[in-house]
């Protein structure tokens, strides 16, 4: 027996001697280690056959031995782990050069923003729409119940194009909101409804860093039975929420404008200063960003659809304000600039 | 708009524990947006009378001044620069520490070496006025040391209300208007505005209307004895509170009377009319009129204008003219309260860019009920303040107009729907009559009269009255609810789904970064390409040259992104999607009602490129537009192609066919425009219909079998004429077997030493394949064999062995 356990562990010394990869490391391991077949297991075996006054010894003996053996092995991995660097110097690499060989380009801030809000729309159940940017008088004006006297053109600086053979005696003008694609969007589905559009929008001023005549805009329109202003701020306040991916707070107040009836401003509570007031929110806790109301029975009706049977609401929101909100930027000019000093950071 | 909280106090209880805030808040949320306020008790605490006891000359500074003030307790050193300051006079001190209405705040300083602890106030700096000439000084009668607040008796609160959010509200644009809210917010009671009657006197005032659409109303009277002079402080300083100067008693209290009830008055000096009478009619050709602000305006047969028996003297409700203005000699008046049409003054006003406090009022269609009201109270305080005049003539009131009072008849089911939330009948009702309206109670609902200061076309509509109601009921208690709708999915919009993906894979499958560009262009733009500027559609209002004309490609722009961008980088690789503008192209209706069209505005996508150091960059080009309409399963062929725009090098041209239409290409940069355009590096660009495409469009893929049997590839490489493109090479050797030969791969070309001039070595694999068997070399060779005898006859090529 005792002869047995030196054979052993002489043997298995030997053996790993010769162990010059990992593969081999662990079949030696397996041959001694090895719970049912293993060459130790075996001999644990063999000592539970002994007489019982030698048992203690026998048994002292093969933990002795599985012990050196087990430690011969662990020094063979680490000889074999040193190995592996062997060529270090030979093969040396600056591992802190780069080379740029794959490169990616950059999506435009807005185009990221925009992708995200229809997202965010399409998971309500919201299609997303398209309208000429360069717009009649009818849908810009006319038929979003803006007279040629309103004062609301007051507001809106427009730009006009020359008299065109196709158009007739129609005025055109690049479109100053989304709005125009309500009365298309209506002409064409009819009701129920509900889509939104993303788009570019257009006032004739003078620039600065906080102005630029051409801007980006997300009207959303909802037409269906019994649409209320109750629903209207629920609906709100979900976008919103998505929007700035945590619940937020929704205020609205008496705005103005003439497509809708009631119109709404809605104000989101200051994420920045939770509602406490700082200079993002000019100390109000509230920050005004949704122009939204009930379509006005007369738009209902220019969009061919009985005020009487449906309702809805409409909103629109500044899709450029977003995007600078989000990534701090200063300068609006900067979006339509092509300069990809800038746009490499997004 | 400003609004004064204690003239508000006149019509309506206002508690005194409700703050400033708190009043704007309640504003905001039922009224209008309440931009700010200003309390003027607050704005001037650490200001207070100060008597200059001694004036001295800065050493070091010529237009400095050193002085020492006494505030009562102290006696400062203040150095100060205006040039109106004299000993013995009372000034508005800001002590050190305070921080004034403008943000300023007042440190202990030196001023070019002399100490200065505080400092001498301007109207301006105090929120006062607008006067920044010198110090305000104050009357001598005041005791240093008071605060000026007290002193002035200055305990207002200014409320600003954004002049936008009340377009569509004419009533609101006066004191007594607001107040009256304040009143429904409150839960208030409205004191009546109440004016006096008077005993007519003998003159006749002729008045004649011309077009009573255009002036509904005119109210005229005379009065004489009037001197005209400083107003007295009361009024002075509530007209001054809401940021008006004050003129003189009779302006002042023309405008008293327009802050107050929102009727613009007029004054008109009674002795410089002509036959003393008005005429209200459209201007004359050729009619001109100098106004009070000094400038000679030429009138329209579109304007409307106050005239006497010679000549305008008012453009009507915008401007008064210089030739009647009141003055210092004038003694005796006429008043004029009157109604204009709303669309006729805004006309005007935008027509002469002249926009007063008058025709703001007019413009949004003021009832005419109050030129009334607005007659009498002038009167009435022009009696008061001028206690020596007399009136002698009779009010003349010449008028023709009705207003659509309703009565509009509302379900309670339809407000409750409307709002979303049930409310009760009574709150309705007592809303709407604390508004003004007057409501009849029925079955099921209410008939509600629209009081005359809002029926002039605010309140028209059911939804109208859902306003009023739920504003005042308060749109913070109203529960929210989501709508209850059929869950139908979306349309996809194929459009801007291809839109993404062709995004995504040029920015992130081929390093190409997207830009925005303006859908504008500059004549010297499009000139600088040779392009032909009568194509673009013209704006005709531009406020720049960078906005002149409409794009119809994206590639002017992008290249003007690389002559920007090339100051920093040497490799550049732009997309852009947009749309184009083309005027000879119907593409939607201007309307459904008529047969008109807007210009096709169909969405491009363009890209440019250029790498520093390869003089080839078309090859780029094309490799990105065939791997992206690969990609995108697309069935595409680019083929040379000699029409293309005229920046394009024609040379190096290929047309972009799709389901075998041409919608668009890939080209070069033409030679001439690299030294025009300041650019170096070579620079291919294609442009790609995005809206056509989208027609072709769809995600299928159907999946072909992997080949069973193995092909055998052989390569060919031939000396052909420089000329000859690739393209016939390929068409000779698939026609050699169409069945057979599954694909013809170039890999080399090349051209110089060995290889004689006017040719190149051309060298590509044709891959062998069948469907059915394992082919043999053998039968492949026949084949090929084939393939360079077409190739030599053909081409004459030369094979190299």
């Amino acid at each position: 027996m005792e002869l047995n356990i030196k054979k052993i562990k002489e043997q298995a010394f030997e053996e790993i001697e010769e162990i010059k990869s990992s593969e081999e490391w662990q079949e030696i391991r397996n041959k001694y280690f090895s719970r049912k077949s293993g060459e130790l297991a075996k001999l644990i075996k063999d000592v539970k056959e002994v007489s019982d006054d030698l048992k203690p010894k026998f048994g002292t003996l093969v933990n002795q031995v599985k012990e050196e053996i087990g430690s011969a092995l662990d020094q063979k991995w680490a000889e074999l782990e040193k190995d592996q660097s062997k060529n270090l110097d030979k093969d040396f690499i600056d591992v802190t050069l780069n080379i740029d060989k794959y490169k990616l380009g950059h999506l435009h801030p807005m185009t990221q923003i925009q992708t995200e809000l229809e997202d965010i729309f399409k998971s309500m159940g919201f299609m997303i729409l398209d309208g000429p940017e360069l717009e009649s008088d009818y849908y810009n004006f006319e038929a979003l119940n803006i007279p040629s006297w309103h004062p609301a053109r007051d507001a809106q600086d427009t730009f006009y194009v020359e008299e065109l053979p196709n158009s007739g005696k129609e005025k055109l003008v690049l479109r100053t909101h989304t709005s125009p694609v309500q009365v298309r969007a209506m002409q064409k589905y009819g009701a129920p409804l509900r889509c939104v559009v993303p788009g570019r929008v257009f006032r004739n001023e003078a620039t600065d860093a906080s102005h630029d005549h051409t801007f980006y805009q997300l009207e959303g329109l909802m037409i269906d039975k019994d649409i209320s202003i109750a629903n209207l701020v629920a609906v709100m306040k979900e976008m919103l929420s998505a929007i700035f991916k945590q619940e937020v707070k929704v205020r609205l107040r008496p705005g103005y404008f003439p497509f809708v009836e009631p119109g709404f401003e809605l104000d989101f509570g200051c994420l920045i200063c939770q509602g406490n007031g700082c200079s993002v929110c000019k100390q109000t806790g509230w920050i005004e960003f949704v122009g939204s109301g009930m379509v006005h029975p007369n738009v209902l009706k220019y969009g061919g659809i009985d005020p009487d049977k449906w309702s809805g609401f409409a909103f629109g929101l500044g899709t450029t304000r977003l995007v600078m909100m989000k990534y701090s930027i200063d300068d609006i000019r900067l979006l339509q600039s092509g300069d990809l000093r800038f746009l490499n950071q997004f | 708009m400003y609004i004064s909280r204690n003239w508000l106090k006149d019509f309506v209880k206002i508690p005194d524990a409700l703050s400033a805030q708190e009043l704007g808040l309640k504003l905001t949320m039922a009224m209008a947006e309440v931009e700010g306020f200003i309390d003027q008790k607050e704005s001037l605490q650490g200001v207070v009378v100060g008597e200059i006891l001694e004036i001295k000359k800065h050493p070091n500074a010529d237009k400095l001044k050193l002085t020492v003030v006494d505030i009562d307790d102290k006696k400062l050193n203040i150095v100060c620069g205006a040039p109106n300051i004299a000993k013995g006079q009372k000034v508005p001190v800001a002590l050190v520490g305070t921080t004034l209405a403008n943000g300023l705040k007042i440190t202990k300083a030196k001023v070019r070496g002399e100490v200065s602890e505080g400092m001498l106030c301007a109207e301006d700096e105090l929120g006062l006025g607008s006067d920044h000439s010198g110090i305000l000084i104050l009357d001598k009668k005041l005791v240093p040391g008071t605060s000026l607040a007290k002193a002035l008796d200055l305990s207002d609160i200014i409320y600003e209300i954004d002049n936008k959010s009340l377009t569509h509200r004419p009533d609101l644009w006066s004191h007594y208007g607001v107040a009256r809210e304040v009143a429904a917010i409150l839960g208030e009671k409205l004191t009546d505005y109440k004016v006096k009657n008077f005993k007519d006197g003998r003159e006749k005032l002729e008045i004649k209307i011309n077009d009573f659409q255009l002036c509904p109303r005119y109210m005229g009277v005379v009065l004489e004895g009037i001197q005209i002079e400083e107003s007295p402080d009361w009024l002075k300083r509530r007209v001054e509170a809401v940021g008006m100067r004050s003129i003189n008693n009779i302006v002042d209290i023309t405008n008293y009377v327009m802050l107050e009830i929102g009727q613009p008055l007029h004054a008109f000096d009674y002795d410089r009319l002509a036959g003393q009478r008005i005429i209200v009619r459209t201007a004359e050709p050729g009619e001109k009129i100098k106004t009070l602000d000094d400038e000679t305006r030429k009138l329209d047969q579109e304007m409307m204008v106050i005239a006497d028996a010679k000549q305008p003297v008012a453009i009507a409700g915008v401007m008064g003219g210089a030739n009647t203005e009141i003055d210092n000699k004038t003694q005796k008046i006429i008043i004029e309260s009157a109604n204009f049409n709303h669309v006729s003054i805004r006309k005007t006003s935008a027509k002469l860019g002249l926009r007063t406090e008058a025709s703001i009022r007019f413009e949004k269609s003021l009832d005419p009920n109050i030129s009334e009201l607005g007659i009498k109270k002038a009167m009435e305080l022009i009696l008061q303040v001028c206690p020596q005049a007399k009136l002698v003539s009779r009010i003349e009131d010449v008028k023709k107009f009705k207003l659509a009072q309703g009565p509009i008849e509302l379900s309670f089911d339809f407000i409750n729907k409307k709002i979303g939330q049930e409310i009760e009948p009574k709150k309705v009702i007592d809303i709407l009559s604390s508004l003004g309206f007057t409501v009849k109670k029925k079955k099921n609902g209410i008939e509600v009269t629209v009081p005359t200061w809002r029926a002039t076309k605010d309140v028209a509509i059911p939804e109208d009255l859902v306003e009023e109601i739920a504003r005042i009921y308060g749109y913070d208690n109203l529960e929210v609810k989501m709508p209850q709708a059929a869950m139908e999915r979306p349309e996809v919009n194929k459009e801007s789904e291809l839109e993404r993906k062709i995004k995504n894979i040029l920015a992130y499958g081929f390093d190409m970064t997207e830009v925005y560009n303006y859908s504008f262009n500059s004549v010297a733009q499009i000139s600088k390409l040779g392009l032909k500027i009568n194509q673009y559609i013209k704006v005709s209002n531009p406020l720049s040259k960078e906005t002149e004309l409409l794009r119809r490609d994206l590639v002017p722009n992008l290249l003007d992104n690389m002559v920007l961008n090339n100051r920093f980088y040497d490799d550049i690789s732009l997309f852009e999607i947009g749309s184009t503008y083309l005027k000879e192209i119907k593409a939607f209706k201007v309307s459904d009602k008529q047969e008109k069209y807007l210009p096709l505005q169909d969405k491009w996508l363009g890209g440019v490129l250029q790498e520093k150091n390869n003089d080839q960059p078309f090859y780029i080009a094309k490799n990105i537009v065939a791997a992206l309409l690969n990609r995108l399963h697309f069935d595409y062929k680019l083929i040379k192609n000699n029409q293309l725009p005229i920046f394009a090098k024609k040379s190096s041209a290929i047309k972009i066919m799709i389901n075998d239409q041409e919608l668009g290409y890939i080209s070069e940069l033409a030679d001439n425009l690299y030294e025009k355009l300041d650019l170096d590096s070579k620079l291919a660009f294609f442009e790609i219909n995005l809206t056509k495409l989208a027609k072709f469009y769809s995600d299928e893929i159907k999946y072909k079998q992997i080949p069973k049997f193995p092909s055998i590839d052989l390569d060919i490489s031939m000396i052909i004429d420089k000329n000859i493109l690739w393209e016939e090479v390929q068409d000779i050797v698939k026609q050699t077997d169409n069945e057979l030969i599954r694909q013809v791969t170039f890999f080399d070309v090349y051209e110089g030493k060995g290889i004689p001039t006017g040719k190149k070595s051309i060298a590509f694999r044709i891959e062998y394949r069948s469907d059915n068997k394992t082919l043999t070399m053998q039968e492949v060779q026949v084949i090929h064999d084939k393939v360079i005898k077409n190739l030599e006859k053909k081409l004459g090529g030369q094979i190299r062995k």
